[in-house]
């Protein structure tokens, strides 16, 4: 039964990182766990797709085609986050940027982080559910706070504080969710999802709108929707690179897992309007103001952060318009981003530590600095915008074409005409970057191999991916469709 | 034919209720200050010390300033019978109403205890003197942040008794499912704190300090002596006395009263009156050596937050069932 | 559930008095005083718990209740004073974006708000215990406006657990408490989290001289 053991590789990773000395080994280690996680997230996916989906004794954690494709786009973000903070944090280390206690904490939080992430798409029962989404950002507040920095003690505070606020929300929401149950199930009663599930439309409407709404907006918070992403920007300009690849490829999407799971609960007892006009106005809202804010963008990581805003509208718009394409775009969407966000996240990375910033002013010329980095972002760029053939275009095709089905014709063209924009100012800020001289001091030739080659890997795989989709992916985005869909 | 129905008794009892209230109420007074003094460690006058005193400075001559107009010299007398108008409409001693009873309700209460302190305002200002005016502006300050509360105190208490008359609401408050209602122990809570600034106690004002800087109630009746200082300083007492019975006998322990005219019940009725009264004068001195005076622009939040609790009583009234 | 009239209106003070220190939470000019009126309000939220437990015969909830006293009463606010022990602000006023009077009517307001909101709900429930719910949303409308309007750190914090208080006592209302597994959950979550923000706090005041949150300005856009 390979379902705990997800979550149980990086979890002894971090403690064995805890009495490792720092370094090289427990860098490999840390890929090492990585890559097993990542193994027995394909074996799971097999399993799931064989046999429907799995669960432990007494219903703990349960795997269904949902939880499948957020934990395997988890699962290939902490991967290739593993195997790019080998070479960046060495370098960092190497340059005296961090001393060997923060090394060291560095990959025991990054396990934890790693391991809470997995987690969270395999808890059946919602109240633990709060719990781990609250673990993963307590686990990573001090991955965000880890130069010290004035400003990245602002980031990280006003990450937890956001959060946490969001967090609470949440529970409320979650406790109102319960409220709806009781009447049903009695006081002596789990939170277990499934059962929930099962019982439809028999919850109470009052109490299960409000808890929506809270979900939506708590969880939300979490997930980087307007108005609550205030602190995305931030955090992520301050993070070290794999992390924001972590926080935006892996922990966005966790946190609109969660609301998904919410969002199946609601439309079964409420219907479909009321959650999906929910989800649709702030997705509508996010890529408005991502749009808006990222036109003015000076710092590539800080728009990148917006980008990431961006695109979790679009997946909470995706959802809200309905249907079975729009369900499967904006599943297919969430593994799209969380690919082409991570390796734009390193190709910044190589960035910062060659050019020792990432202001747009100051970075330029990447082309003839670092060649194939630079042919990497622009592709990446191209990717993240949604330009074929890479795979990011069909999944924002099937998101247009769901809200068209759906009837939402000014809104499907006002989100069109803001994707729009985003690849205008995206390429302009990205070519900015490309091309042009080479600023003097800055020295030639790629970052280690450690540092390329994941970026390569995941460009690769959304090429592939947009040329030809895998019939078992395609089988787990329908089957995970399908759940949220509903009964 | 029922005791209560009998005019004369009721006539009678009206009377006693207000001897009660003039006679104990420099005892309270009394009281508070010994027992603050035995918090601090110190002996403390006499608890009979206000009589001593009020009974000096009916002796002594008074001394009144030369501008000063009639209204300096009407006023403690209004000062000093204010509240003794409104000791015949509460219930002091009895829980059936008395002859005066219909007389006034407690918004007309209110506004009497308003009378006699306007008038004292209008004293302080016509003596000419500075400190008279600084202490007539702030007391006017604390009062108009004070008046909103009471009203909304007395509406909610209205609301939840279905009549202003205060003796119709004691006997409808005597229900503990009314009175452990959480808009009642909010009006409650209200009450008291607006009794604590009208009263001038701590932390409002500081009632031991005779500085006319410091205080609000002291630099108002600054140049008053004499017999004209006694009177007002009764009324004060008398004041507090009447504030205290209404929070006590109305809403907080609406029981103990007298059901008819029989003597003994009658006596038992003063005596438990006395004993709430030590309760709350105990609980008073426990706040008046806990805390200390406000600044005078933070009395605004005091009061602010007394009010917002008095908003919340009739709020969770209505809405809350 | 036993509603007798004792128990009732017992319940019905607990809440009022729960409320009323919220409100003293929002005059609190003092950092101890924050602290100490959290402590409060836990204490009378433990007795809440203690109460329903005896009046449903639910006994998780006597653990529960035994849990929220030693965490939340004794524990956090220790770990408050452990943080902020020979910090320079400790003797200080706290400094308000919106002022205390300004406060009070905001949050006289969104208790009249958190009545209103779940007016439709408790009647759709039945509940033998309405205040509590309604208590319960507005202590936790208050908690998130006290971090809102706090410039300080550790009053945002504070706030943010009051507001916990406050879905914890809607949900012992509503559903008498949540399954006791997801309830430790919650406490251990909640205490890393005071941890974690208690560190961050001590970084701010170590590297910045200062936990006012207005001086961190520097990440704009």
């Amino acid at each position: 039964m390979p379902l705990p053991y997800v979550v149980l590789w990086p979890l002894v990773a971090a403690t064995l990182c805890l009495v490792l000395p720092p370094g090289n080994a427990a860098a490999g280690l840390t890929l090492a766990a990585a890559l097993a996680s990542l193994t027995t997230v394909g074996l799971l996916t097999r399993q799931v797709l064989a046999h429907g989906s799995q669960a432990t004794p007494g219903l703990w954690l349960y795997a269904d085609a949902l939880s499948m494709v957020i934990l395997l786009l988890v699962a290939l973000v902490v991967t290739t986050a593993a195997a790019y903070s080998w070479g960046y944090v060495r370098r960092d280390f190497a340059a005296g940027e961090i001393g060997r206690g923060r090394l060291k904490r560095y990959y025991v939080l990054f396990n934890l982080f790693a391991a809470s992430m997995v987690a969270v798409p395999l808890v059946n029962n919602l109240g633990l559910l709060w719990m781990v989404v609250g673990a993963t950002t307590l686990t990573s507040a001090f991955l965000v706070w880890f130069y010290r920095r004035p400003e990245a003690l602002e980031a990280a505070w006003k990450y937890l504080l956001l959060t946490s606020v969001g967090s609470l929300l949440a529970l409320c929401g979650t406790v109102l969710t319960y409220c709806a149950a009781v009447p049903v199930f009695g006081t002596t009663f789990a939170l277990e999802w499934t059962a929930l599930r099962g019982a439809g439309g028999l919850l109470q409407p009052e109490a299960l709108k409000l808890g929506f709404l809270l979900v939506v907006i708590g969880y939300g918070t979490k997930a980087g929707l307007a108005p609550m992403h205030t602190w995305l920007p931030d955090a992520h300009s301050q993070a070290p690179s794999p992390v924001c690849a972590l926080l935006s490829g892996a922990e966005l999407n966790c946190a609109l897992y969660a609301v998904m799971r919410f969002y199946v609960l609601a439309a079964g007892g409420l219907g479909r309007e009321l959650p999906g006009t929910l989800l649709m106005g702030f997705g509508l809202f996010s890529v408005l103001l991502a749009a808006l804010f990222l036109l003015t963008q000076r710092d590539l990581k800080r728009l990148l952060a917006y980008s990431s805003v961006e695109h979790m509208g679009l997946v909470a718009a995706g959802a809200g318009f309905g249907g079975p394409i729009g369900y499967y775009g904006a599943l297919f969407q969430m593994l799209n981003h969380a690919l082409a966000k991570s390796l734009l996240f390193y190709a910044a990375g190589n960035v910062l530590h060659r050019y020792r910033t990432t202001r747009l002013t100051g970075a330029h010329g990447l082309l003839r600095v670092m060649p194939l980095t630079g042919v990497l972002a622009l592709a990446g760029a191209l990717a993240i915008t949604g330009v074929p053939p890479f795979s990011t275009f069909w999944s924002k095709f099937f998101i247009a074409a769901a809200g068209l089905e759906g009837g939402h014709r000014l809104l499907t063209a006002l989100l069109l005409l803001c994707l729009v924009a985003v690849f205008a100012g995206f390429l302009q800020a990205v070519g900015r970057l490309c091309f042009g001289p080479a600023p003097d001091p800055v020295p030639a030739g790629e970052q280690g191999p450690a540092m390329t080659v994941p970026i390569l890997a995941s460009i690769l795989v959304l090429l592939a991916v947009g040329f030809y989709l895998p019939p078992w992916l395609d089988a787990l985005l329908r089957g995970a469709a399908a759940v949220l869909a509903g009964p | 034919m029922e005791v209560g129905e009998f005019v004369g008794t009721k006539i009678v009892l009206n009377v006693v209720q207000v001897l009660v209230v003039l006679l104990c109420a420099p005892l309270i007074k009394g009281v508070i200050k010994r027992w603050k003094a035995v918090f601090q460690r110190r002996r403390g006058p006499s608890i009979w010390q206000p009589y001593y005193d009020l009974w000096k400075l009916f002796r002594k001559g008074s001394v009144i300033p030369e501008d000063a107009s009639w209204i300096f010299r009407l006023a403690p007398y209004v000062y000093f019978a204010a509240p003794l108008v409104v000791a015949l409409l509460i219930p002091v001693l009895t829980t059936f109403p008395l002859f005066m009873a219909f007389m006034g309700d407690m918004l007309g209460g209110g506004f009497v205890l308003g009378l006699g302190g306007f008038f004292l305002l209008l004293a302080a200002l016509d003596t000419g003197s500075a400190f008279g005016g600084m202490g007539a502006n702030r007391s006017r300050f604390v009062a108009f942040l004070a008046e909103p509360v009471l009203m909304l105190v007395f509406f909610t208490v209205s609301f939840v008794a279905g009549s202003t008359i205060p003796y119709i609401v004691n006997q409808t408050l005597a229900r503990p499912d009314l009175l452990l209602h959480p808009s009642h122990l909010l009006a409650a809570i209200a009450l008291f704190m607006v009794i604590l600034a009208e009263a001038g106690r701590i932390p409002v004002d500081n009632p031991d300090s005779h500085q006319e800087l410091s205080m609000i109630d002291e630099s108002r009746i600054l140049e008053f002596s004499g017999r004209e200082l006694a009177l007002v300083e009764w009324g004060a007492a008398m004041k507090f006395f009447v504030l205290l019975t209404i929070l006590l006998n109305v809403l907080v322990t609406p029981w103990g009263l007298s059901p008819d005219a029989a003597w003994h019940h009658v006596l038992g009725a003063v005596a438990v009156l006395l004993g709430k009264m030590l309760v709350a004068a105990f609980v008073i001195v426990l706040i008046e050596s806990s805390y200390a005076k406000l600044r005078l622009l933070r009395v605004a939040e005091f009061l602010g937050a007394a009010f917002v609790l008095a908003l919340l009583a009739v709020v969770s009234y209505t809405l809350g069932g | 559930m036993e509603t007798g009239l004792p128990v009732r209106t017992l319940l019905h003070t607990l809440a009022t008095l729960t409320l009323v220190t919220t409100f003293a939470l929002i005059v609190a000019r003092q950092l101890l005083a924050c602290v100490e009126a959290y402590a409060v309000h836990s204490l009378l939220l433990a007795l809440v718990a203690a109460l329903i437990g005896y009046a449903t015969g639910i006994t998780h909830l006597y653990v529960l209740a035994g849990v929220t006293l030693a965490v939340k009463t004794v524990l956090i606010p220790l770990l408050f004073r452990w943080l902020i022990h020979g910090s320079v602000h400790e003797k200080r006023e706290l400094q308000f974006y919106v002022g205390v009077p300004a406060g009070l009517l905001v949050c006289g307001g969104l208790v009249l708000l958190a009545f209103y909101a779940t007016r439709p709900l408790a009647a759709a429930l039945a509940l033998p215990v309405r205040p509590l719910l309604e208590v319960g949303m507005a202590v936790f409308l208050i908690g998130v406006f006290v971090t809102a309007s706090r410039r300080e750190a550790v009053p945002q914090v504070v706030g943010l657990l009051c507001a916990e208080n406050g879905v914890f006592l809607a949900a012992l209302a509503t559903a008498y408490g949540l399954p006791l597994l997801v309830e430790f959950g919650l406490f251990f979550d909640l205490v890393i989290t005071v941890l974690v923000m208690g560190i961050l706090v001590g970084r701010m005041h170590v590297l910045l001289s200062t936990t006012d949150t207005e001086k961190l300005q520097r990440l704009r856009g």
